[in-house]
């Protein structure tokens, strides 16, 4: 599923649309919906696969910007919001998990995940502020092509088919880096990269 | 911890490699809709050229010139000339070339005389009738048989089924409509 820039209908720009919402001006959202509503229901519809679900996370982030600017200034809006659209996305999607799924074959991106956790019984799982460093480390030592695909699976929750269809490369060559990707971040979530 | 928590632990990522990823995505977006423009609008140059090379080919197979070197001119002044023009064309199928003196140019048998002065060009289609709007004035004899006739170039074609076509010997083009 394709992440698009938006409708490309608003030609208002990020700084200003920020100054609407401290403003408290309500055009803010409906600018915001303007350019970035495509994406950002794209982008919760990848990571939730739900059509209805993604459109409540798409309008849940425009109440949470309007909550939450100000007092925060994003520097980059479209980064700002698709974090939010995300947070708002897997929680659902951590409520959504309690129900069965039945007869899907293809792994989401969180369940190809489960593969880098660190065993538990070795206690090697770090706590979340680790587990941020690690991950913004491992992210780093990734060359740039490779931590974008890592970042399109992972974040965006890109299929490999979109992956590959965006890249050019066949899905088996985006299977295999991912899952040499995934082998790599979990001897950082282990410990067993020192990166300085 | 689990897959998701890891999934949702990613949020945590630096900015800029949220903006890296955006970016690249834009970037490739848009590449690939001008390439996809590009290959749309080359896809349609190539049909048209296909389609215009079908369409001409279908065109001369259709109209089938069996006289050649013709002058043109007004179907009016030679109105009085023409006998039973209507009747001939709807009773007379195999008929395509008339002339004044009564003699005709079938559609399976060519048979000009030479002696002929004047004669009325008209279209060999197939199973069509064609009527021309002007007559063809007779400039140069040459007996056409079967074997001889050629696909002269028709050059246009408008809305009410009239043709144009350009004779090699002559300049200017001429112009013949369908008939009932």
């Amino acid at each position: 599923m394709s992440l698009g820039e938006g409708d490309g209908q608003s030609g208002m720009n990020d700084e200003n649309i920020i100054a609407l919402f401290w403003e408290r001006s309500e055009a803010a959202i409906d600018e915001t919906k303007k350019k970035y509503g495509r994406f950002l229901y794209m982008l919760a519809k990848n990571v939730l696969q739900d059509s209805r679900d993604a459109e409540e996370c798409e309008s849940d982030t425009y109440l949470h910007a309007w909550k939450s600017i100000p007092p925060s200034r994003p520097v980059c809006l479209k980064t700002y919001l698709a974090k939010i659209t995300r947070n708002i996305s897997i929680s659902r999607l951590r409520k959504k998990k309690a129900q069965k799924r039945g007869g899907n074959v293809v792994l989401l991106p969180y369940e190809e995940l489960e593969e880098c956790i660190p065993d538990e019984r070795r206690g090697e799982q770090p706590d979340a502020d680790c587990l941020r460093d690690y991950i913004n480390s491992f992210l780093s030592t990734l060359p740039q092509e490779q931590r974008i695909l890592f970042m399109q699976r992972y974040w965006m929750a890109y299929s490999v088919q979109e992956i590959a269809r965006q890249t050019g490369k066949k899905e088996k060559y985006i299977t295999n880096h991912l899952y040499l990707m995934r082998k790599k971040l979990k001897l950082h979530l282990e410990g067993k990269v020192i990166v300085e | 911890m689990s897959g998701m928590d890891l999934f949702c632990a990613l949020n945590t990522v630096e900015d800029s490699f949220v903006k890296e990823t955006l970016t690249y995505t834009e970037k490739t977006k848009r590449r690939k809709g001008v390439y996809k423009s590009i290959l749309g609008l080359a896809a349609v140059l190539v049909l048209m050229l296909v389609c215009n090379k079908f369409i001409y080919q279908q065109f001369q197979s259709e109209y089938r010139v069996v006289s050649r070197g013709w002058i043109f001119q007004p179907i009016d002044d030679y109105q009085n000339r023409i006998q039973d023009w209507d009747k001939l064309l709807i009773n007379e199928r195999y008929a395509r070339v008339v002339g004044q003196n009564g003699y005709f140019v079938s559609s399976g048998n060519v048979c000009v005389e030479e002696d002929v002065g004047e004669l009325l060009g008209m279209f060999c289609a197939k199973g069509k009738e064609y009527k021309r709007v002007g007559i063809l004035f007779y400039i140069d004899i040459e007996i056409l048989h079967e074997t001889e006739v050629k696909v002269f170039e028709v050059v246009g074609k408008n809305s009410n089924d009239t043709v144009a076509v350009k004779f090699p010997k002559i300049e200017g083009y001429y112009l013949y409509e369908k008939g009932n």
